[in-house]
């Protein structure tokens, strides 16, 4: 994990010094990605309100959140519905987590390994919704080819993870939107090669003046049925936060 | 005096709650259970059944960021055998051992009984890094997950699994958050028979451990100190709480009561839950019956009923739905245990199915028991 971090240190001011005045042609494939996160998950910070429903062959669950975060250290979730949820909040700094837990007004301290996990029963986990890794320093990226999506010309890039990164993915390949810097379609392949799971970006709309797709279905791999929908309900980028946001005494009192 | 500071209370609460700048936010949220319950020493032996009909509501009302007002209110309605067969189960029922008695039975019969209590009722001020909370709330100072003895505040029966929000205690809390991970606590609680409460604690964050620190006096009786930590070794979540308590009178006599336990737990992948406790205590208290170890003690200090307990458990998320649970205690003192299997199911979106099975075997007051209780429940939540 050290040595992770020690990386996105030495990662992060190369990206920064890329001149602004660049075209699009030639963008290098680690500048489209992060074109493209930084587009989605806004610059510097970001909140958003999501529902999430997991959809399997013969039931559904929605859950429904809102979510503060900045940059890959910071993040604050809390549970809007279900009813029986309702009100517990999550906080992520660095590589540390904790839930409050209102209706027993409790503090829990979350293992670390928390992170991989499927995020209440869905495909989705916490490294997800918490954003422990980064798609652009964990990864080694190139292009891959063109290919249209949805009417959309993309970009195809292989993105392979770093050996020092601490990720769940082995390698992704990335459809972004030439236009718009847009993920359209994502498929994630574990350490061993199999493709895990397929995500597709839809149902594009501007938000806090960006386009951005306000659908997001994951789809597992060999599990006909099932499916995870996150749909976007409100999102802020670049939000006056600060890093005294992201405490314990905010996740009690938060709303 | 009690009345008079409910009626303070709400005097001091309207021009709080006019509506600053900020929109106010009224909520009203809870649950409805229906719960069927039955016990039993054998399965061929008389049941003693009995049904619950159960509705809490939580109300919240904030005038902005800084001032809220908090009631949460516990209506039960009580059928079956139990109230048949004991005629002190209405007054047990009733018992508040608050400073305020807010629990009432508002109709008794002999076949059923309805009661309400309002177990959480407060205002909470907040400003900056300071919080207060003032009324009855609860606070919980545990960091373990089946004993607690730091949570001098509370003391309460692991196998109340109805009751997951406690009562709450009758308390001025004042709260100072140095830093983001940090917290200095100051409080006061005052019980039903007056006696008081009051201590502090320091908790803070380091090499990855949530830590806390805590002292002070309790149930007018004794002196406390005591120490918890949360953390995690690799994967797997590592927890514990020692507390030291000594009465102040025969202070020299005695060298107190101890209490220390630790425990690991780990989420697996698929939501699958381990567990495993054990707990310490020098001094532990003789058990009279075992409605003494089933409802528990009215204090952090007699949580033990044996010197060695042990505790395990394992919930497997069978899918997002259903999960498979089992849990066992040991009480080597008691040469008995607690074992029991459970199930909970999610019905639909706002319901839930639970099904628990207690059994029990020991020796109370010299006399070997069995008892198994059964519990059937569907909960609402709104």
């Amino acid at each position: 994990m050290k040595s992770f971090r020690k990386l996105k240190l030495l990662f992060v001011p190369l990206l920064l010094t890329a001149p602004a005045y660049m075209a699009a042609q030639s963008l290098t494939a680690v500048e489209v990605i992060k074109k493209a996160d930084e587009k989605f998950n806004g610059e510097k910070s970001g909140y958003s309100v999501m529902s999430m429903t997991i959809v399997r062959p013969s039931w559904q669950r929605t859950v429904e959140f809102k979510n503060w975060t900045m940059g890959r250290d910071y993040a604050l979730t809390l549970i809007t519905a279900p009813a029986r949820d309702a009100g517990q909040s999550f906080l992520k700094r660095g590589n540390e987590m904790w839930n409050w837990n209102p209706s027993i007004n409790r503090l829990i301290k979350l293992p670390p390994s928390m992170m991989s996990q499927g995020w209440m029963g869905s495909d989705y986990t916490n490294d997800d919704i918490m954003r422990e890794s980064s798609v652009v320093s964990d990864y080694i990226h190139e292009f891959a080819g063109e290919e249209i999506i949805d009417g959309r010309e993309c970009y195809k890039i292989m993105m392979t993870a770093r050996k020092e990164a601490s990720v769940i993915w082995g390698h992704q390949i990335r459809w972004i939107d030439k236009k718009e810097f847009l993920f359209l379609k994502s498929e994630l392949y574990d350490e061993d090669g199999s493709l895990v799971r397929t995500e597709t970006g839809s149902e594009i709309k501007i938000m806090d003046g960006r386009n951005i797709p306000t659908r997001i279905e994951l789809i597992p791999a060999e599990e006909p049925g099932k499916k995870t929908i996150i749909v976007i309900k409100e999102i802020k980028f670049n939000i006056a936060v600060n890093e005294n946001f992201f405490s314990q005494q905010n996740m009690k009192t938060v709303r | 005096m009690k009345k008079y500071f409910l009626a303070l209370t709400s005097a001091l609460l309207i021009p709080l709650l006019s509506p600053g700048q900020e929109d106010p936010d009224f909520r009203v949220s809870g649950y409805f259970t229906t719960m069927q319950s039955a016990m039993f020493d054998s399965l061929s032996g008389p049941f003693i059944n009995d049904f619950l009909i159960h509705n809490r509501l939580n109300f919240s009302y904030s005038a902005g960021s800084q001032v809220a007002v908090v009631l949460e209110l516990r209506n039960r309605l009580f059928t079956g055998d139990m109230l048949r067969l004991n005629p002190s189960y209405p007054e047990m029922i009733a018992a508040d051992r608050g400073w305020l008695d807010l629990s009432w039975n508002i109709i008794s019969r002999n076949s059923f009984l309805l009661n309400t209590t309002a177990d959480r009722f407060y205002i909470d001020l907040n400003y900056e890094k300071f919080q207060a909370r003032i009324g009855r709330q609860r606070i919980n100072w545990g960091q373990a997950f089946v004993w607690n003895p730091n949570d001098i505040f509370n003391a309460y029966s692991f196998f109340d699994f109805d009751y997951t929000e406690r009562p709450g205690s009758d308390a001025v809390r004042l709260q100072y958050f140095p830093s983001w991970s940090s917290a200095i606590e100051a409080v006061v609680k005052a019980g039903y028979d007056d006696k008081i409460t009051a201590a502090g604690l320091y908790r803070w964050n380091k090499w990855g451990y949530d830590m806390q620190l805590l002292g002070g006096f309790m149930d007018g009786s004794d002196l406390v100190a005591g120490a918890g930590w949360s953390g995690n070794l690799f994967k797997t979540s590592f927890r514990g709480e020692a507390t030291w308590f000594r009465p102040v009178k025969n202070f020299s006599d005695t060298s107190g009561v101890f209490l220390v336990t630790a425990g690991i737990d780990r989420v697996f992948s698929d939501n699958s839950v381990f567990q495993f406790q054990v707990m310490y205590c020098n001094e532990p208290p003789d058990l009279s019956s075992f409605s003494s170890l089933y409802s528990g003690t009215l204090s952090a200090k007699n949580l033990a009923f044996s010197e060695f307990s042990a505790f395990g458990s394992f919930t497997w998320a069978a899918n997002p739905l259903l999960s498979l649970g089992t849990s066992a205690m040991w009480f080597p003192d008691l040469e008995g245990y607690f074992a029991g299997p459970s199930l909970d199911y999610s019905m639909a979106e706002n319901v839930d199915f639970t099904l628990i099975w207690q059994h029990f075997k020991g020796r109370f007051a010299g006399e070997k028991s069995r008892i198994n209780l059964v519990f059937v429940r569907i909960k609402y939540s709104f």
